[in-house]
């Protein structure tokens, strides 16, 4: 049995189908809002966070770890090593501007792609 | 007493010792998990796909709709000619997801009588992430150089940005895109070793709690309910660790196809 609320006009076939259709798609875009809550929001919370914190820390360890070849190199030891984690703290959070911006991207694709469907 | 230490699965066996001027190639357990994975894969694959079936039934359908899934994911962060590299970017993700799959049995034994048997995960050793993303760059550098020449260095001088300060922002391109093979293949190394270590953990919990033999026994069932959402949860990862791979490896890709962003 069909819900029979909001009875529409039975006598015009062609009235019928057009408030079926409309009401339809009311339901079906309700639904798809709903589930694009639910996977925005669990699916890979986790994921990010790992990503967003290897790549800060490893930016700012390759860094540290050049600077510091460098001095070995050189024979100047504080003082690559403080200009190298100074770069590589930069280096860092390049890395995590930038795959915050392409996550976001792709994000925006996603739902694009999701209302054309 | 059964062995509770959630280390010992990964360790390193030889099933077939081989030496070779002195080098110590026996082929291992690692290798062994990794030829399964290649063979598997490729028998999958060719047994799905040699009809040709132009309306494909469910083995055809599943490797097509892993082929579209890849090919979709080259496309959109790589455009059309990433497509180029499509064979590249899909070996990649077969070969981690199934090496990831393979790591979920939690008792895979070798067919080989007399050797120590376990399950192993080929992606939770670092130097086998860091072969595979050292690979990835390898051909993001060599083909850069190759199709761009000089001008693959632009990814270190990015547009826009006044002459003056090159002094800082190209060293911090620089270390950022050197800091790439590393991050890429720690993630994946690290998100395999802790997710089994800690099945591993709450699974000798249970063992721990029976071998007591006595009423806290039943205690077991709290970190058994755990180990089964856990295991989930590791599924959902070896998936997910796999795609992040492969889709970093598509934009990394990108840079070598466009060096100016």
């Amino acid at each position: 049995m069909m819900s029979n609320r909001d009875e529409p006009d039975r006598s015009n076939p062609e009235d019928q189908l057009a408030d079926f259709e409309q009401r339809l798609n009311a339901r079906l875009e309700m639904r798809r809002a709903q589930e694009r809550k639910y996977d925005r929001q669990n699916a890979n919370g986790w994921a990010v966070g790992i990503r967003y914190g290897t790549e800060f820390i490893v930016g700012v360890a390759v860094g540290a770890a050049f600077g510091y070849l460098a001095d070995l190199a050189i024979g100047s030891l504080p003082i690559g090593l403080m200009i190298g984690t100074m770069i590589g703290f930069g280096a860092g959070t390049m890395n995590v501007v930038r795959a915050a911006k392409e996550m976001s991207e792709r994000a925006q694709r996603d739902s694009q792609g999701a209302d054309r469907g | 007493m059964v062995d509770t230490n959630p280390i010992t699965q990964f360790e390193i066996h030889e099933v077939a010792p081989l030496e070779i001027a002195g080098f110590n190639l026996a082929f291992t357990n690692s290798a062994f998990f990794m030829v399964l994975a290649t063979v598997s894969v490729t028998l999958l694959m060719a047994l799905a796909t040699n009809k040709r079936a132009l309306v494909p039934g469910r083995g055809q359908s599943v490797a097509e709709i892993l082929y579209g899934f890849v090919a979709d994911m080259v496309r959109s962060s790589a455009g059309n000619e990433g497509l180029r590299f499509f064979p590249f970017v899909f070996s990649l993700f077969i070969f981690i997801l199934a090496g990831n799959m393979f790591g979920m049995f939690p008792y895979l034994p070798l067919p080989v009588p007399g050797v120590d048997n376990h399950g192993f995960t080929i992606t939770s050793h670092i130097i086998v992430t860091l072969t595979l993303s050292l690979l990835v760059m390898s051909i993001v550098v060599g083909f850069g150089v190759y199709k761009n020449g000089f001008k693959f260095l632009k990814l270190f001088v990015p547009a826009g940005v006044p002459p003056v300060l090159y002094v800082i922002v190209t060293p911090i391109e620089v270390i950022s895109f050197l800091s790439r093979p590393i991050s890429l293949s720690v993630r994946l190394f690290a998100n395999m070793l802790a997710g089994h270590i800690l099945l591993k953990v709450f699974a000798g919990f249970i063992v721990m709690l029976l071998a007591t033999e006595s009423l806290m026994g039943l205690v077991g069932i709290l970190p058994f309910f755990m180990v089964v959402g856990l295991t989930a949860l590791e599924f959902l990862v070896a998936f997910l660790q796999a795609y992040v791979f492969a889709i970093l490896t598509c934009i990394y890709l990108n840079d070598a196809l466009h060096p100016a962003h």
